[in-house]
């Protein structure tokens, strides 16, 4: 009896804590994404759906640009994150944990601090453009700050070891067998990479796209601070919306529409390019 | 087979540094492997054997000596260039492709044959091993021994000069290791390409090869059939590593026709068919089912040697008799249970052990 309850008992506190902490928030904000009124007079549920309708209308082209920057910003990280994974998971031979832990050292500073530091970095006559305009390299008008530029690189930098490290799993659990393998059957290194090495590391590059689009798609904080007016993101909005207008019904509404684009993203993205499709379409 | 030998390795030495020291794997080997044979690096893990055959695949490249395949010098030559195909150990087989795919893998880099071609050689080939059927399987979906064959066919079809095979059979239990030592005698026979073959199992280097390397610390300590490092082991290491072997050792007291007899006092002496002159410390192997065991001093010009049973251990079709000799050597005897109802002796007897001259042998003499 008792070893039967054993798993119940070991879900239990976890299960409180998310049903306290996620899923009781979560039905409060399904119910003030339909109320209407000010928080002055105060709210009352009438199941206004025109809340979800109107965000759309008004905030459509911000959902657009976060999904836009998401893309741009996953897709950077990518580039980025692949080579290096790799490099750490077979070049770094014992020293493997220090790249690692060097990767990982920017997030034990705050995430705000990080991208604020960006800001006097790249600042219109901060040390690097500063330095530039001295020497006569970029024209005295030239600015980064402000760019969506800018904004896509802060995402890419805040959010590259979720791509990383999901990618580096995988690799570091790849057989070297199976690459030797490859190689003694006539594979040069790019077909060993292109038919072997990347398919069995996809898993990893599917996580890591996931865990990386989700978190920069809902981003405010770098465009807030490395962006202009025109990069104004959907998290932005909700930010204002919520601690600036305090209309909770709107900021509500946002809030679970861009939940559910990026949960039908994410659904469409697992069936279109699921783990074993995923295997069929590298074959050949 | 012709004149060129498959495979040749000249002074291959393999030094590795790791935390700043250096350390040989390899000591100077010299090996020449005819074509078609089938060839077994027998030894003890880090003896080197994997090492050396690693080297011959490309995987590792020699710190110093030529390595040449059909004569050609091939050092520097990345394994993808090499036309020799190995077998790993464990398996290593693509996890995200078909039985099929894992086989035309390397006919489809080398884009020799097109497509139908290289679906019947795949189909024949699978034939060959047995796994006909079983085309559209995942090899995580196969028993070790079907993955084995796997690999086997996915190196084979590609008719490389040679098949290099790291302890292929170490991961399979005894059943079925046996039985595919007998598929793989009958596969080489069949494709009658040269098979290297690396082990540290000797009696499955013994029952494959046509010849074998024994190795020991990065170098060859005895080359020959298998019959040959059985019989007339080389060295001690050798005598000790093949089989069990009973190590005696005495001065050579007189001489007697063609043998040098060691007298071990008035009844018991050792013969050994041996050159050695009066005075000659030798050390004597002999196997022990050569031995014949009795309650009685047999007659004859053998050697005779006495002693008490130790220990009996009944084997089924064999008994073995562990006897500490009057010199304090400890002996085993192996006698077959063909004719024998009960024990011939049992734990505390004292015997009488006794062989022909031809089976002592003197190690080094």
């Amino acid at each position: 009896m008792r070893s039967r309850l054993t798993p119940y008992l070991m879900v239990l506190p976890g299960g409180l804590w998310l049903l306290a902490f996620f899923a009781v928030p979560l039905v409060l904000m399904v119910s003030f994404s339909l109320m209407t009124g000010n928080i002055i007079e105060g709210f009352e549920q009438v199941f206004r759906w025109q809340n979800y309708t109107e965000g759309l209308e008004l905030y459509g082209d911000k959902f657009v640009r976060s999904l836009w920057y998401g893309l741009l910003a996953t897709t950077a990280c990518l580039l980025l994150a692949y080579p290096a994974a790799a490099w750490i998971a077979f070049r770094a031979g014992s020293r493997k944990s220090v790249y690692l832990l060097l990767l990982l050292l920017p997030f034990f500073v705050s995430f705000i601090l990080r991208t604020v530091s960006w800001k006097f970095v790249l600042a219109d006559n901060g040390i690097v453009l500063g330095t530039l305009k001295g020497w006569g390299v970029l024209p005295d008008g030239f600015h980064v700050l402000g760019t969506t530029f800018a904004v896509i690189a802060g995402l890419t930098y805040n959010f590259l070891p979720f791509m990383v490290l999901p990618i580096y799993v995988a690799l570091e659990r790849l057989d070297p067998r199976v690459v030797e393998a490859a190689q003694d059957l006539y594979a040069s290194r790019t077909q060993t990479f292109l038919r072997v090495v990347l398919p069995l590391s996809l898993p990893g590059v599917f996580a890591g796209v996931v865990m990386t689009f989700v978190p920069v798609s809902a981003d405010y904080v770098n465009a807030d601070v490395l962006g202009g007016p025109d990069n104004v993101m959907i998290g932005n909005v909700i930010w204002t919306e919520y601690f600036v207008n305090n209309d909770y019904p709107t900021a509500s509404a946002l809030s679970f529409t861009m939940m559910a684009i990026l949960l039908a993203g994410i659904f469409l993205y697992a069936r279109a390019l699921g783990t074993e499709d995923v295997l069929e379409a590298a074959k050949r | 087979m012709t004149d060129t030998p498959a495979i040749e390795l000249a002074g291959v030495v393999k030094e590795f540094t790791s935390h700043g020291e250096t350390v040989q794997a390899v000591k100077g080997v010299d090996l020449s492997i005819g074509e078609g044979e089938f060839f077994s690096l027998l030894g003890p893990s880090g003896c080197g054997k994997t090492t050396t055959m690693r080297m011959v695949a490309g995987f590792d490249e020699p710190t110093s000596g030529r390595i040449l395949l059909h004569g050609q010098d091939v050092v520097g030559v990345p394994p993808n260039r090499r036309d020799v195909n190995m077998v790993f150990q464990s398996y290593a087989l693509f996890p995200h492709l078909s039985v099929a795919e894992n086989v035309a893998f390397g006919l489809r880099r080398r884009k020799k044959a097109d497509k139908r071609e290289i679906t019947r050689r795949v189909g024949e080939m699978l034939e060959v091993v047995g796994l006909t059927g079983r085309e559209r399987r995942r090899p995580s979906e196969l028993s070790g021994g079907q993955q084995q064959r796997v690999a086997l066919a996915r190196a084979l079809v590609n008719d490389p000069r040679a098949l290099l095979l790291d302890e292929p059979l170490a991961a399979l239990d005894l059943k079925l290791r046996q039985s595919m030592q007998v598929e793989l005698k009958r596969i080489q026979r069949e494709v009658g390409i040269t098979f290297v073959f690396v082990t540290h199992d000797q009696g499955e280097a013994l029952t494959l090869s046509d010849r074998i390397a024994v190795m020991n610390d990065g170098r060859v300590e005895q080359l020959g059939t298998p019959r040959e490092v059985y019989e007339r082991p080389g060295t001690r290491f050798v005598a000790g590593f093949i089989g069990t072997s009973n190590l005696l050792s005495g001065a050579v007291t007189e001489r007697s026709g063609e043998h040098a007899v060691i007298a071990l006092g008035p009844e018991e002496r050792i013969v050994v068919p041996a050159g050695a002159a009066a005075g000659r410390e030798l050390e004597v192997t002999v196997r022990p089912e050569k031995i014949d065991l009795g309650v009685e001093r047999p007659p004859g010009p053998g050697s005779v040697l006495r002693g008490t049973v130790t220990e009996v251990i009944y084997l089924g079709t064999a008994t073995n008799y562990n006897v500490r000799t009057s010199t304090g050597a400890d002996v085993v005897v192996f006698v077959q249970n063909a004719n024998n109802a009960n024990d011939i002796a049992v734990r505390g007897d004292s015997v009488w052990l006794s062989w022909e001259p031809r089976h002592s042998y003197a190690i080094g003499a």
